[in-house]
């Protein structure tokens, strides 16, 4: 069955919208990811700015700047929900796992 | 030694898979593709070397647009944040390189590209191919009716015969290519769900056997019109594949090409190139018509009426020139039939 659009977050997704809790240039987001998971995480380009693109749309995100083609955003107390409610998720995941084999 | 290279590239506008393999190839053995053009591509010399080739699409881009949109130049940038390179682009499709080993491709979420290449075939190719196969359908449907209708007619004209082999395939190419497309876009949906990235699949072979029979088609049709002594036949055909085709390709291509550089907005330059299009397809097709007709009512394309061929005539009984009628004969001659008329 398809998902609902940003009923969970990919990982990705999730990653973005946390780097912009603080006012941030869209395209620093393509350093701030590798940076804050280690390069675990990777964001493409072409996925970061149609992303942007939806967040924005969505109302998860606002443009607080704009300097020539440069454009920063801030997310929206929406945006903030959103990324609870994804953090509530894996949190709860995380329980339901340590209940199940305890601490490893 | 050559600089560069036209070729022409036979792939479907969401065959992401298959360009990039094929561009990588191309850059492999030295050469870079540097513009998309209407009917060829072009490449220009480099070392060869492996270079990372990705095809994405930005929807919101059209053919029209004077120059690349702020919005399509940022996303030019984010691109090139991360080592990409524009090589060139065609409306919503964007090809880029990458000298880096490795490097961040520049779609990472699935379900993503799969709706960004949604939205691009939704504005740019679906619309004018279903329009195209309305177009093919119609006429299929009429070749038919015509062929219930009249069979000696069509089956003994090599002309019908060519342009109901050209609508046959018209109509057998895009349904497999509108059925290839939702079919793909179907597993690339499913697969998103669980991550992943579905491959596009190419059907290059399906569509050089097409050209190839067109061509075969085409070569056939020409030598049927040579052979039949028509001058009128010949004339028209001269006039339509020599005249009418290259010059409403070149008018209406170089109006759109003129509009860009005079940084026309994009919804005037699709206005004026559509109304163009037709106005000068229709004006050409009516100067041909007519001027061949003239022309044939003038006696300066008619054959030579063949005496043996011809019905009796009144000057023939009476001695008497008369000038006031027209004799003719015609044939009609494919590779099934064919068909003598004479008047």
């Amino acid at each position: 069955m398809p998902r609902a659009k940003f009923q969970t977050l990919t990982e990705q997704m999730f990653y973005i919208l946390l780097c912009l809790r603080e006012e941030c240039y869209g395209m620093d987001i393509l350093d701030k990811v590798p940076a804050i998971t280690q390069g675990r995480v990777n964001v493409g380009s072409g996925t970061l700015y149609n992303l942007l693109e939806q967040f924005a749309q969505a109302g998860m995100i606002r443009a607080t700047r704009v300097e020539g083609r440069r454009r920063s955003y801030l997310l929206t107390d929406f945006g903030r929900d959103i990324l609870r409610r994804e953090y509530n998720r894996i949190r709860a995941q995380a329980e339901d796992y340590r209940l199940a084999f305890g601490e490893e | 030694m050559k600089e560069t290279k036209r070729r022409v590239e036979l792939f479907s506008f969401y065959d992401r898979t298959g360009l990039e393999a094929h561009l990588a190839r191309m850059a492999g053995r030295g050469w870079l593709l540097e513009k998309i053009g209407a009917f060829l591509w072009t490449y220009h010399k480099i070392e060869p070397r492996q270079l990372a080739f990705s095809v994405c699409y930005f929807p919101r881009a059209s053919q029209f647009d004077p120059e690349p949109s702020q919005e399509q130049q940022t996303f030019y940038e984010f691109c090139a944040h991360t080592g990409w390179t524009l090589a060139a682009s065609s409306a919503q499709l964007q090809v880029f390189y990458n000298e880096r080993p490795d490097p961040i491709p520049i779609d990472t979420d699935p379900a993503v590209e799969v709706e960004a290449i949604h939205r691009a075939m939704k504005r740019g190719v679906l619309p004018s191919q279903a329009l195209l196969l309305g177009v093919a359908v119609l006429n299929g449907a009429l070749f038919v009716t015509r062929l219930l209708g009249d069979p000696i007619g069509v089956l003994a004209s090599a002309a019908n015969l060519f342009t109901g082999l050209c609508w046959v395939l018209i109509i057998a190419l895009l349904g497999v290519e509108w059925a290839g497309y939702f079919s793909w876009r179907r597993k690339a949906v499913r697969a998103a769900q669980r991550g992943e990235f579905c491959q596009t699949r190419s059907r290059r072979k399906l569509q050089i056997a097409s050209l190839v029979l067109l061509t075969i088609g085409l070569a056939y049709y020409i030598l049927s019109v040579l052979s039949s002594g028509s001058r009128m036949m010949v004339t028209l055909m001269v006039l339509m594949f020599c005249v009418y085709i290259p010059a409403v390709f070149l008018l209406v291509f170089n109006i759109r090409g003129l509009l860009k550089r005079l940084k026309a907005p994009a919804g005037v330059n699709r206005a004026v190139s559509i109304a163009a299009s037709l106005v000068l397809s229709l004006a050409i097709l009516m100067g041909i018509t007519f001027g061949t007709f003239y022309a044939y009512g003038r006696g300066w394309l008619s054959r030579d009426a063949d005496a043996a061929w011809l019905p009796l005539a009144v000057d023939e009984l009476t001695g008497a020139e008369r000038q006031d009628y027209i004799r003719a004969s015609l044939t009609d001659q494919s590779l099934l039939l064919a068909r003598f008329t004479a008047q």
